[in-house]
């Protein structure tokens, strides 16, 4: 659909529009959440988020900003680094909060995801998941943003330039960069 | 090519970067030395498990999960107008003014009272998001304090 009529549906409080407009793009910010978070929980309320505050906010969008899509990918990446850096800060406690949901009525319930009932498996990737956010995390902020770019939403370094508003050029730089440092970091952690 | 020429250009070689003689003497040196190969599968592992994340899926209900939030939100908005702001003693107080006085001369006043309610919405959630949020026309810039 064309940009200017999607935004005008979506103005109009189309639901449908905007029930295919999550649809098409939920699973790429799923992932690029996960780049950052590397937790599918987190991830998930991180583009719930998103598109929350777009529907909220598409009164004040202006034809001429940048693309939706851009806008999406830049809101996403922010809001996913606010969530790692609060994570940060409370990462020495036991965090159940990834289990615990607000229900229907209002109270609270505990969900364990179904991959949880493989302890085998689980254990695996957790390590896995918990090395990789490790050793990403330690990236400075440009490195780590292009490089789960390229890894996660397996963006070209043109549309990467876009979303980071930078040359073209630098993003290779960057990713490269990013690359060295990341295999560093990765070998040190799976000694 | 050595051990640590090798070393250094492991994860270039894992994403196929290098031109094609660099990707093919890794690949022999790999073959034949047992510590590199070591590194080698330890990254890999790594980047196996990032490139399955990357092909991870949202959850199915997530539409009715945002279906709901949306729904809540304008519900809740009501809601906690009429239960926690200080304007709601104010309007109450307006209200019972106004069906006492209604009770004398009609009805109109608590139409106008209720209009006062819906004018201040209150959004109450989502704090830290609200500034990158709430304006749309300063778009979202990626803010780097680094390299
Ligand atoms: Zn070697």
């Amino acid at each position: 659909m064309d940009e200017e009529i999607l935004v005008k549906k979506l103005k109009a409080r189309d639901q449908k529009v905007f029930q295919d407009f999550v649809n098409e793009y939920k699973d790429k910010l799923f992932r690029l959440a996960m780049g950052f978070v590397h937790d599918s929980f987190l991830a998930e309320d991180i583009v719930q988020d998103v598109f929350v505050k777009l529907w909220q906010n598409i009164d004040s969008w202006e034809l001429g900003n940048a693309k939706l899509s851009t806008w999406l990918y830049k809101v996403t990446v922010n809001h996913a680094l606010n969530v790692v850096r609060s994570k940060k800060k409370t990462s020495n406690v036991v965090d159940i909060s990834q289990f615990v949901r607000e229900s229907d009525d209002g109270g609270i319930e505990i969900q364990i995801p179904d991959n949880e009932k493989n302890p085998h498996n689980k254990l695996e990737n957790k390590e896995l998941a918990g090395i990789l956010r490790k050793a990403i995390n330690t990236l400075p902020k440009k490195q780590r943003i292009a490089f789960v770019l390229r890894q996660y939403q397996n963006m070209s370094s043109k549309e990467i330039a876009e979303v980071m508003d930078l040359s073209v050029s630098n993003v290779d730089v960057i990713i490269h960069r990013a690359k060295k440092n990341l295999q560093k970091q990765i070998l040190k952690l799976m000694k | 090519m050595k051990c640590a020429q090798v070393k250094n250009k492991l994860i270039f070689y894992y994403y196929g970067d290098l031109d094609e003689s660099q990707m093919r003497q890794i690949r022999e040196h790999l073959e034949q030395c047992p510590t590199c190969r070591r590194e080698y599968n330890k990254l890999a592992l790594a980047l196996d498990y990032a490139n399955t994340e990357a092909q991870m899926s949202a959850s199915g209900d997530l539409w009715n999960k945002i279906n709901q939030r949306i729904a809540q939100t304008s519900s809740k908005k009501v809601k906690i107008l009429w239960l926690r702001s200080v304007e709601t003693i104010a309007v109450a107080a307006a209200i019972a003014l106004a069906v006492f006085i209604g009770s004398l001369i009609g009805r109109v006043y608590i139409e106008q009272s209720y209009q006062v309610a819906n004018d201040h919405e209150i959004y109450d959630d989502y704090e830290n998001l609200i500034e990158t949020f709430s304006n749309f026309n300063q778009t979202a810039y990626l803010v780097f304090d680094d390299n």
